[in-house]
């Protein structure tokens, strides 16, 4: 599995300029506006950097050779997560330190509940474009998985419309909004970790399921 | 090494149905024309795809269910996929050091100056043949048991298929228990390479001699009407219709040297074998 990381990672090195870039207009973000958005915006374009390493396997019919190297289907797709989770962490990561560069320099006070506020921001967006694109792009490849996204966000669209006409939605979100204020922000953290975790978990077993029954 | 007992594969308007075994320490060709099946019996024996009935077991262990031990004793070279365009040499030894416990990468480094592959460019920048060396020279650099070569010498010119050919026979000299089986379109190379020969058509195997026969025994028989009438049958395995009169494939040359002394017998080949048996004429 090393080798897979090993080989994800030169792949991603391939775009040294487009990290650089992504990098200068995170400082430029969290410069701008908020950073919690600058926070999710860099932990968005590093899942979707480390994303761009499963086309790069599919130029070419490159996946079938690389079913031939010593690694089973299945560390092929443990990799893959954890390769798409790790980066996207580490442009988290870059992210808090430029949040707190910013902010030593421009005098703001960074505390705790900014901090809460920066990782609650990062987590679901790790997973929504980390995780949960990975079993799309296996089973439908990377140009055709956009497309199954995008009509898989108009289904929940139209499902959450439905479902606001039907019931009664405000009181719905007054009470959800009253239950997450009254919430410690860690147990709040943690609960969302907690669902993230088994929505990871869902993806990743899907994953496996579409790359073990995938013909080359 | 490998043993394929009733493997089948099925596609729409295509169907595989092989039986063949590949001892160790052999060179084994598959020949056969465009769309015969030969590609998918590699991805057969590789579990790229899964058989629909039967089974093929390669070095002891079901293909589809070839670990990490398994592969690392396995060379590999396909023809139409290997690692990202975007790669360069450089890159690909960090990634065959952390793959293979037993990667030779001096050896490999070596191997690449001998045949100017540079090691910082990115593959896409690779010509053709240097793309095939550095494909076949992945597969030989890990002390790797069995080597499954898919078209290895594809647009390759002359000089460029010796070389590879070369690499090939280099590697099987050094330890004579190892294992190839390699397609090819150009006969000349498994000729010159191969201990046996395995002819698959419209999906089966219809025809498989050591290399040696089909060289010494096999030939062509040219005759007219009149003489086609008067041989002796048994022998031939495909008659064609020709111009002047029969063009006939036997396996036993010499029986009809001997006792039609008359008749034109060419030597037989690779492409003769292929032409003949496949429907083609000459």
């Amino acid at each position: 599995m090393t080798a897979l990381l090993e080989k994800d990672l030169r792949l991603l090195l391939v775009r040294k300029s487009s990290i650089l870039i992504f990098i200068v207009i995170g400082v430029v973000f969290t410069w701008e506006f908020s950073s919690s958005f600058s926070g999710a915006y860099l932990t968005m374009l590093g899942a979707l950097l480390a994303l761009s390493t499963l086309s790069y396997d599919d130029t070419d019919n490159c996946m079938e050779f690389l079913f031939t190297l010593p690694c089973t289907r299945k560390q092929y797709v443990i990799e893959k997560y954890l390769f798409v989770y790790g980066i996207s962490l580490v442009a988290g990561l870059i992210a808090i330190v430029i949040i707190i560069g910013s902010g030593i320099i421009q005098g703001i006070p960074i505390n705790t509940l900014t901090f809460i506020e920066i990782i609650a921001s990062e987590i679901p967006i790790l997973v929504a474009t980390g995780g949960i694109p990975i079993p799309l792009q296996l089973k439908f490849g990377p140009e055709k998985s956009r497309m199954v996204l995008l009509a898989l966000i108009g289904c929940v669209f139209v499902v959450a419309y439905t479902f606001a006409k039907i019931a009664d939605i405000g009181s719905v979100l007054e009470s959800l909004v009253v239950t997450l204020d009254t919430m410690n922000p860690v147990s709040m953290i943690i609960g969302l970790v907690v669902i993230l975790a088994i929505l990871s978990a869902g993806s990743m077993m899907a994953s496996m399921r579409i790359v073990e029954n995938r013909e080359f | 090494m490998i043993v394929a007992k009733n493997l089948r594969k099925n596609y729409t308007g295509f169907s595989l149905n092989v039986d063949f075994k590949i001892p160790e320490g052999r060179i084994t060709g598959l020949v056969g024309k465009n769309g015969a099946g030969k590609s998918t019996t590699i991805k057969l024996i590789l579990g790229l795809v899964k058989p629909d009935a039967g089974e093929i077991i390669v070095m002891d262990t079901k293909s589809t269910e070839l670990g990490v031990k398994e592969k690392e004793n396995l060379g590999v070279a396909l023809a139409e996929s290997g690692f990202s365009p975007y790669l360069s040499v450089a890159a690909i030894v960090k990634i065959l050091r952390k793959s293979y416990p037993a990667f030779a990468e001096d050896k490999f480094r070596e191997d690449c100056a001998k045949l100017h592959l540079p090691m910082d460019k990115p593959l896409k920048e690779f010509s053709t043949g240097m793309k095939a060396k550095l494909r076949v020279l992945i597969a030989l650099t890990h002390n790797a048991k069995l080597l499954i070569m898919d078209e290895p010498t594809a647009g390759l010119d002359v000089e460029a298929r010796g070389e590879v050919l070369d690499m090939i026979r280099d590697y099987m000299v050094e330890d004579e228990t190892r294992t190839v089986l390699i397609t090819s379109h150009i006969s000349s190379d498994l000729e010159s390479i191969c201990d046996d020969i395995y002819l698959i058509h419209n999906g089966e195997v219809i025809f498989h001699e050591d290399t040696d026969i089909i060289m010494d025994e096999c030939g062509i028989l040219k005759v007219d009407e009149e003489t086609y009438r008067s041989l002796d049958q048994s022998y031939l395995m495909k008659t064609v219709k020709t111009s002047y009169g029969y063009s006939c494939f036997t396996k036993e040359k010499r029986f009809y040297l001997e006792n039609y002394p008359g008749i034109v017998v060419e030597n037989g080949n690779i492409d003769d074998l292929i032409l003949m048996l496949t429907g083609g004429v000459r």
